[in-house]
């Protein structure tokens, strides 16, 4: 086997978020024949420098650090960087003799450490990953990388690996080749740029590793029930024209209607009519049947009903932004909706902005009960119960119970009140405000103005005989700001950003929030007065 | 010690970086005692009437440029100036190889972005907008006891 060449190279270039974007660079031991080292030795100097990708240097001391206390000070207190270098033209050899491959993050934080006496890697294949404990080196501390020399590279994943050799082992012999043209790697610099990490413990970063899943559902308006009362047998439904109401109401009332043929069922003829009410839909039919009441064959031919249930749908509105901006969203964009037998309800405009809405009615004709889905872009939103069928009295207490009920839904619809508006303070929501920075202005705020206007209650609950004169199709109600531009005010005052640029690619005018100033000549008097100065707007 | 001073006239913003100067008057100035060159006060040979409409300097032995703060006629045909750095002029090139959070651009911007930045009228836009399709029958339903 050939020597190794005495050069170590860096093999990638790396940029850590809570350092300077600097390469550290770690020296190992570079291999020179079949020296031993030293095993009293408790301190020694460490170096390091700052390498370009592809840059080399000729290193020729042996050293290396014997604890972790040692490594501790040499990354200058911050998180280290990345061993990351290869020995030979970009190969990495290791040692086949009770070598230690230990795994670790861009934190230094140990992931694995393996005893592998026999290995043979490729770049991007990964160790099993145990984690056993080892007392014959208790200055391995958990999450601190202690070596005693090696050399290391990186895992395709991002993961760092650093080959330990045994002490006073670091021979040329039993070196082996694994592989060569390692690659130039890039970790990441932004925890969000990979969904993020999370810290070992509360001191530590922790958070941006959610999911990053945005998957929303289509969810449909259920089927009808499947069961009705009408498939009980004891209960009919006929959906009568006036005439053939009339036609009833005749025989009913005439000497034809034979008391003695009626079954014994009933105290009263009326109450084998259980019922007569106004619905606002076409019931499904299923053909003509004559009439009978009580086992009395009334002879009026009436349309008979197939189903219980009914659905509406009342089509689709797509909702679009006015602005293109926040003022299109909650809580400056104020929508509405009136729905027929509902009443007016308040939607949420982030619900529905840049978004269809679909409306559908399921209805239970019988009872009249009536249930609302409102679906923004196929998922249902909403929903919300109505009653839609108007009873109609034939005998005496259903007259008093149809009158009580209306009277309880116009006491409801009279409940529009207006209440204080969103966090309106006395005297404040209407007043002029000052932009920052600048004299007092014309034209308030956009929370300020919202919060100044009082909340009105549009209606009460339209159920019942209510919703038959109220509104029969719904409709929205947008209720949108009033923007108030000045001519150029982006080059006075700039709109918003929040992006990270180099200032040489942008132009006009630029206010920043945070800014690194390096490479400056200037004095440090200067460089704040520099960093003042931006953080104001400055015209580039 | 002396240098060369150009006095000029700005007649770009003070937040400007690259401003637009005149040359009116190029010079040759001492600093006075205990003068730093971030805020020098320069002795040049000029009347101060010739250096009223000089409101910029460039001094390229200081490797800055300022803004006149003061013109003062010192004694003979000697004037100071006053001068403060300017520093956004002075280090255009650097600052502009700076990276940074932009948070207000004049041509770069997202509108979604919610900072308080448009100012609205008390008088709110009214809208509405009706769907196809409602309610447009109306139905009796008679509920009879028992099979026909």
């Amino acid at each position: 086997m050939a020597r190794p060449s005495p050069l170590i190279m860096a093999v990638g270039v790396y940029r850590f978020t809570n350092q300077d974007d600097e390469l550290r660079v770690l020296f190992v031991p570079r291999f020179s024949g079949s020296e031993r080292l030293p095993t009293t030795q408790t301190n020694y100097t460490i170096e390091s420098a700052t390498l370009a990708l592809g840059e080399q240097f000729d290193h020729t001391a042996t050293f290396f650090c014997r604890s972790s206390t040692d490594y501790t000070r040499m990354v200058d207190g911050g998180f280290t960087n990345v061993i990351l270098l290869s020995d030979i033209d970009g190969e990495i050899w290791t040692c086949e003799n009770d070598a230690l491959i230990i795994t670790f993050d861009s934190r230094g934080y140990t992931i694995t450490k393996s005893n592998v006496p026999d290995f043979s890697l490729r770049m991007g294949e990964s160790t099993p990953i145990t984690f056993p404990s080892d007392t014959r080196n208790p200055e391995w501390i958990e999450g601190i990388v202690g070596y005693y020399g090696g050399i290391g590279g990186v895992w395709s994943d991002g993961t760092f690996f650093l080959i330990r050799y045994p002490k006073n082992l670091l021979r040329e012999e039993g070196f082996t080749k694994l592989w060569s043209n390692t690659q130039p790697f890039n970790p990441p610099n932004d925890p969000y740029a990979q969904g993020g990490t999370t810290g070992d413990d509360e001191s530590e970063p922790t958070g941006g590793d959610g999911e990053f899943d945005n998957e929303e559902a289509w969810i449909d308006p259920p089927a009808l029930p499947s069961l009705s009362a009408l498939a009980s047998g004891l209960i009919t439904l006929y959906n009568p024209t006036n005439a053939q109401l009339q036609a009833l109401g005749d025989f009913m009332w005439s000497d034809l209607f034979d008391l003695d043929t009626f079954k014994k069922l009933f105290s009263d003829p009326m109450s084998a009519i259980l019922g007569l009410s106004i619905v606002p839909v076409q019931p499904e039919l299923f053909g003509d049947a004559t009439v009978v009441l009580g086992n009395v064959n009334t002879g009026v031919t009436m349309p008979m009903i197939s189903s219980q249930y009914v659905t509406v749908d009342c089509g689709s509105v797509t909702v679009q932004e006015y602005w293109g901006g926040y003022l299109d969203y909650a809580p400056y964009t104020k929508v509405e909706i009136a729905l027929p037998y509902v009443g007016i309800k308040t939607l949420d405009t982030d619900d529905v902005m840049n978004r269809t809405l679909h409306v559908v009615y399921h209805i239970d004709i019988m009872s009249g009960g009536m249930v609302v889905y409102i679906s923004s872009n196929d998922t249902i939103r909403y929903m919300f119960t109505g009653q839609g069928g108007a009873s109609i009295p034939i005998t005496g207490n259903d007259w008093t119970n149809v009158v009580h009920s209306a009277l309880s839904v116009a006491t409801s619809i009279g409940l529009g009140v207006a209440t204080g508006g969103i966090g309106a303070g006395a005297g404040g929501a209407i007043s002029a405000t000052a932009l920052a920075g600048a004299g007092a202005v014309v034209g308030g705020v956009a929370n300020q103005v919202i919060g100044s206007k009082p909340k009105i209650e549009r209606s009460g609950s339209l159920a019942g005989n209510g919703g038959l004169l109220g509104i029969q199709t719904p409709f929205l109600l947008i209720t949108r700001p009033r923007q108030a531009v000045p001519s150029g005010q982006n080059s006075f005052t700039g709109y918003p950003a929040f992006i990270t640029r180099t200032l040489s690619s942008v132009s006009g005018f630029t206010q920043v929030t945070g800014v690194h100033l390096i490479n400056m000549t200037c004095t440090e008097e200067e460089k704040t007065e520099i960093e003042t100065l931006l953080r104001e707007g400055v015209i580039l | 010690m002396s240098f060369t001073i150009v006095l000029q006239t700005n007649a770009s913003e003070n937040n400007r970086l690259d401003k637009t100067v005149t040359d009116i008057i190029t010079l040759e100035g001492v600093l006075r005692d205990e003068s730093s060159i971030m805020n020098p006060s320069v002795l040049v040979q000029a009347s101060p009437s010739t250096l009223a409409i000089c409101n910029y300097a460039t001094i390229g032995a200081f490797g800055r440029k300022y803004f006149v703060t003061n013109i003062q006629a010192y004694r003979g045909a000697l004037t100071r100036v006053d001068m403060k750095c300017d520093v956004l002029s002075s280090f255009a090139s650097e600052i502009r190889a700076c990276q940074g959070i932009v948070y207000k651009q004049e041509n770069l911007w997202n509108l979604y972005l919610d900072d308080g930045t448009f100012k609205v009228y008390q008088n709110p836009i009214l809208g509405s907008y009706v769907f196809p399709h409602g309610f447009n029958t109306m139905q009796f339903v008679l509920a009879v006891s028992g099979r026909p």
